[in-house]
């Protein structure tokens, strides 16, 4: 065990140290959030001015509470949540804002459209209604409960206003599902990435000691599981290493963005810092204390916050990374031993890289059925699960968990036997040198003795 | 004499090939053994036995008496034929991160990693990537690797390859100050100049069996054929006609008219003695020296005995 640990070592801080790993752990979310703060700017760029209808079936509204913006216009009336959805279809207004009765009591609030609003509305939406919606939940409170607030109370105003992104005519053409999906998807590329880009360092890695002829000193050291083992394990922590750095460097550099260059995709500090004085001045002075002025940073993850389960798909993702990874870590090794140079790897690869893709592409055509058979069925295959079920995941399997843990323990079992079976092929391969194997060859390197 | 290394009828057999046919040796403590054989003889599958990378089909391999172990591996010191370092890593990182993987605590092994690249004059290379260095540098790191754990039996295979002269004999002294400290040193090798300079005693193995083995003295004893070198001064018809076939002429050298040396075979058992009172009236003996067979002579000799044998 402790010489597992020796390996591992090596394999980690030979690569933690090497500057290409440095440059490439801090480019890339650098990249990253480039492209997606520029993608946003362009996005922000051509959106016209919007008319949005707010109907308010309570009177709550007061003229001042939603206030104009560069991309939308509002104009207020009372009304049903019928009359909202007309007022879309007859054209006249682009949105409608559909505030029921007991908003109160987050209830969400639905906005209605034909075209469906970029996301520089939604977030500014969304933003004036939590506002508006904090203000109807103190006034109620008020009523109700006399002039002190408690903590929970005050949470309680504090939680967001839900607002539900329907079409007018027909509620399956919201955005929620490509959400969804979208998340999902972003959790499946970082997978399959990782799995393609670290099961290749593996193999090169095995490759390397064969071809340098280290490896025979090594192995009158350690048993080539071990040394199979720490390779594999040590460079399964690099990559969680550089995830990690990418993930605090991304949201960082992405918080930053937000609030410098896209300033209105946030509340404003001051009117925020008014109202909690309003707030504080009715509120028992021991809990006032307590209270922060927070500013919600990320329209974007805040909203989809409501419909993930974070820690649920966190878990799920954590699971089928190391999982996915390990089980192409073994095969990927196992091709490393049986051959001389990587030219002669394409011949080994193609099978295993084959349902990698694969699953790639059923986890990118989801976007258009998630319900499908294919998700569930590739979400199963161990080969493909750790890509697909990050895409399944955010739907679900009908309420169901059993596909869940079936999945799991599929994956588990392979990723076991997938080791097993390449111990024995690497155990082999490694002290071979000359003629390529053939499959075959490799079919009876399994059985060799010891 | 205590054995520190026994195979008793170890057999390893591949899918299409014998490797060891009941192959048994006893390599005495703190002796130099040379193991021998052309390519492909089994050499190295004997000793990846011993090192337990692979294990045998039968028989058996005993370190001081005990049958091998895991815990052997930290008192053996391996230099394989096929070998090489991690060029990316420093030399002083490969040679801690090796006796580390033997069992040497990391402090121990950077202190005795450095002593011996003192011995070895590379102390400036410590801190150099292996990839920076030459052949035979690099070489001498792998030789402290595998020395660097203090192991009570070393296997070397073809340890002198990739070195000069200079470096050639630096290695030597090396291994025969180690042996003279308790080391049991077991040498394969084609090099027969080197058997005959250090070994003590050898086995020769030829296609997967063992053909030979014992002292390197008596094996040379063994197959000398009554050869001697003669150097005398006068008439060399009249110590050619002296005894006329009683020996056969190998070779002859002439200083001038009157001084010259032959190399002689005595025949039909004639005795070097009985030779001697035959010519010594005939002219003045300068020297007579006993010709042994070198190493060289000895294995092409018994590999093709044996390959006549086989084809019989």
């Amino acid at each position: 065990m402790n010489k597992i640990g020796l390996i591992i070592g090596r394999e980690y801080l030979s690569r933690v140290r090497k500057k290409s790993f440095l440059i490439l752990t801090i480019v890339v979310p650098i990249l990253m959030v480039g492209l997606l703060v520029g993608a946003a700017w362009i996005g922000q760029a051509d959106v016209g001015e919007k008319k949005v209808h707010i109907v308010d079936s309570n009177y709550f509204v007061q003229p001042n509470d939603f206030k104009d913006t560069k991309q939308c216009k509002f104009s207020f009336s009372h009304g049903t949540q019928a009359e909202a959805k007309a007022s879309v279809e007859s054209g006249e207004f682009d949105l409608a804002l559909w505030l029921p009765e007991r908003l109160y009591h987050h209830e969400s609030a639905f906005l209605y459209f034909d075209k469906e609003p970029g996301e520089v509305v939604k977030r500014m939406l969304s933003g004036q209604l939590n506002r508006f919606g904090e203000l109807i939940k103190v006034n109620y409170l008020r009523d109700s409960s006399g002039l002190q607030l408690s903590l929970e109370q005050f949470d309680e105003i504090k939680k967001d206003v839900r607002l539900i992104f329907e079409h007018y005519a027909d509620d399956s053409k919201t955005g929620l599902a490509k959400v969804r999906w979208g998340v999902g998807f972003a959790f499946s590329v970082l997978i399959y990435m990782f799995i393609f880009l670290y099961g290749v360092q593996v193999m090169r890695g095995v490759i390397e000691e064969k071809t340098n002829r280290i490896v025979e000193v090594i192995v009158s050291s350690v048993k080539p599981f071990e040394l199979m083992m720490g390779k594999i394990v040590g460079i399964m922590c690099v990559g969680l290493t550089q995830l990690t750095i990418w993930v605090i460097i991304g949201t960082t550099l992405f918080s930053i963005a937000l609030v410098t260059i896209f300033p209105e995709f946030t509340y404003d500090p001051e009117v925020i810092a008014q109202e909690m004085a309003q707030i504080s001045t009715n509120v028992d002075p021991s809990v006032a204390n307590e209270i922060q002025v927070s500013i919600p940073e990320n329209e974007v993850i805040e909203t989809i916050l409501y419909k993930i389960n974070w820690p649920f798909m966190i878990g799920l993702f954590v699971f089928y990374f190391i999982g996915g990874y390990l089980l192409y870590g073994a095969l990927f090794a196992a091709i490393g031993a049986a051959v001389d140079n990587e030219a002669d790897t394409q011949q080994f690869m193609l099978p295993i890289t084959l349902p990698l893709v694969f699953g790639f592409v059923i986890a990118q055509s989801m976007a258009l059925n998630p319900d499908g058979p294919a998700g569930f069925w590739f979400a199963q295959i161990p080969f493909t699960s750790p890509v697909v079920m990050m895409v399944k995941a955010p739907f679900g399997f009908d309420n169901s968990g059993w596909p869940y843990v079936l999945s799991m323990v599929l994956l588990v079992i392979t990723f076991i036997c997938a080791t097993w079976i390449a111990g024995k092929i690497y155990r082999i391969g490694i002290l071979m040198y000359g003629k390529k194997p053939s499959w075959k060859e490799m079919y009876k390197w399994l059985f060799y003795k010891a | 004499m205590k054995i520190a290394l026994r195979a008793d009828s170890v057999v390893k057999r591949y899918k299409n090939h014998q490797a060891l046919t009941n192959v048994s040796l006893e390599i005495p403590e703190q002796s130099i053994y040379g193991l021998l054989g052309p390519n492909g003889a089994g050499k190295t599958s004997l000793i990846r036995i011993i090192n337990q990378i692979t294990g045998p089909d039968s028989g058996a391999i005993y370190i001081n008496g005990e049958s091998l172990k895991p815990s052997h591996i930290g008192t053996i010191g391996y230099l394989p034929e096929e070998r090489g370092l991690y060029k990316k890593m420093k030399v002083g990182e490969q040679i801690v991160y090796l006796a580390q993987l033997k069992g040497l605590s990391k402090a121990d092994a950077k202190a005795k990693g450095k002593k011996w690249c003192e011995k070895l004059e590379i102390s400036h290379l410590w801190n150099r990537k292996v990839e920076e260095l030459s052949k035979g540098m690099a070489q001498k790191i792998q030789f402290i690797s595998t020395v660097v754990h203090n192991p009570k039996l070393l296997i070397l295979d073809e340890p002198f390859s990739g070195f000069d002269p200079i470096n050639t004999n630096l290695i030597k002294e090396q291994i025969l100050e180690l042996k003279n400290e308790g080391a049991t040193i077991m040498l394969a090798t084609h090099n027969m100049g080197t058997v005959e300079d250090i070994c003590e005693s050898i086995a020769l193995i030829n296609n997967s069996k063992k053909v030979l083995d014992g002292s390197v003295k008596q094996i040379q004893k063994d197959f000398s054929e009554s050869k001697y070198e003669v150097s005398f001064k006068g008439n060399v018809m009249g110590f050619a006609n002296v005894m006329w076939g009683g020996f056969e002429v190998l070779d002859k050298f002439s200083e001038d008219r009157e001084n010259h040396t032959f190399n002689i075979k005595l025949l039909n058992g004639i005795t070097l003695n009985s030779f001697l009172k035959e010519i010594l009236p005939v002219c003045e003996i300068k020297s007579v020296r006993e010709v042994v067979p070198t190493m060289s002579e000895v294995f092409i000799a018994t590999v093709n005995k044996e390959k006549e044998a086989e084809n019989e």
